[in-house]
């Protein structure tokens, strides 16, 4: 039966049994690849973990972990938009968004300062810390900032194959 | 805050350039992910994904190779 189909539209016949999409789209999001598995489409929830927490992982070390942090002060010209990004890969985030919560309410930052925003100084002789991390980490703070931000970026994909499976292309019509 | 010397700077070991190509990998393969379901079409779909935007950079890399040549 299947032999005299063209291959996409074999495909396009499968059934996917996408379970509860909207869980295994926050699942998705909570975890790359976690929605996948829920659906039992494990191949892809592999692929899906690998790529996109490997992306991320990358880029956190290559950034010796400044790179991920959330802070919105437009008063100090200081907006970190591509933390919107980042935060599409969901749990590995979970620390800088509650860093930056703690930050905003002036409280003290946890952990040592992992994963908070850079701190400002009050005194012009000093170099404030994202300052810092510029100077010290050079290229590798944007080479980080870029892998961490398409690591988000690809969980939006994948957030959106978990909820609606794939976008199977439609096969190509035969010119007669 | 920091007003001591500076640590020395963490530059990256490898060309910058270098460093695309993991992102090129990944992108390739999960943008290959949301369109099938099968490893065999995914791979497929990835490959060609990697040829266009391949040829996309050498275009522009030509283009602006052109232009630095001619300013």
């Amino acid at each position: 039966m299947s032999e005299d189909r063209p291959p996409e539209m074999e495909e396009a016949a499968l059934e996917i049994n996408l379970r509860q999409p909207g869980v295994a789209a926050l699942y998705a999001w909570l975890l790359p690849g976690a929605g996948h598995f829920y659906q039992g489409r494990i191949t892809k929830g592999i692929l899906f973990a690998v790529c996109i927490l490997g992306t991320y992982g990358i880029g956190f070390v290559l950034g010796d972990q400044k790179v991920v942090y959330a802070a919105w002060e437009p008063e100090k010209d200081h907006k970190r938009w591509q933390f919107v990004c980042q935060m599409a890969v969901g749990l590995p985030t979970f620390p800088a968004m509650i860093q930056g919560i703690r930050y905003h309410q002036d409280k003290e930052v946890l952990w040592n300062g992992f994963m908070a925003p850079p701190q400002p100084t009050h005194d012009l002789n000093t170099r404030d810390a994202l300052s810092d991390w510029n100077l010290r980490l050079n290229s590798a703070f944007e080479m980080g900032t870029l892998y961490t931000v398409i690591a988000g970026l690809l969980n939006i994909l994948a957030i959106y194959d978990a909820f609606s499976g794939p976008m199977f292309e439609a096969a190509p019509q035969r010119r007669e | 805050m920091n007003n001591g010397p500076l640590e020395a700077p963490l530059a990256l070991p490898f060309n910058e350039l270098w460093y695309l190509v993991p992102l090129f990998v990944a992108i390739c393969l999960v943008f290959g992910a949301t369109r099938h379901e099968r490893w065999g079409p995914i791979l497929f779909h990835s490959v060609q994904n990697a040829r266009w935007i391949a040829l996309f950079v050498l275009v522009v890399f030509g283009i602006l190779f052109a232009v630095s040549w001619v300013l």
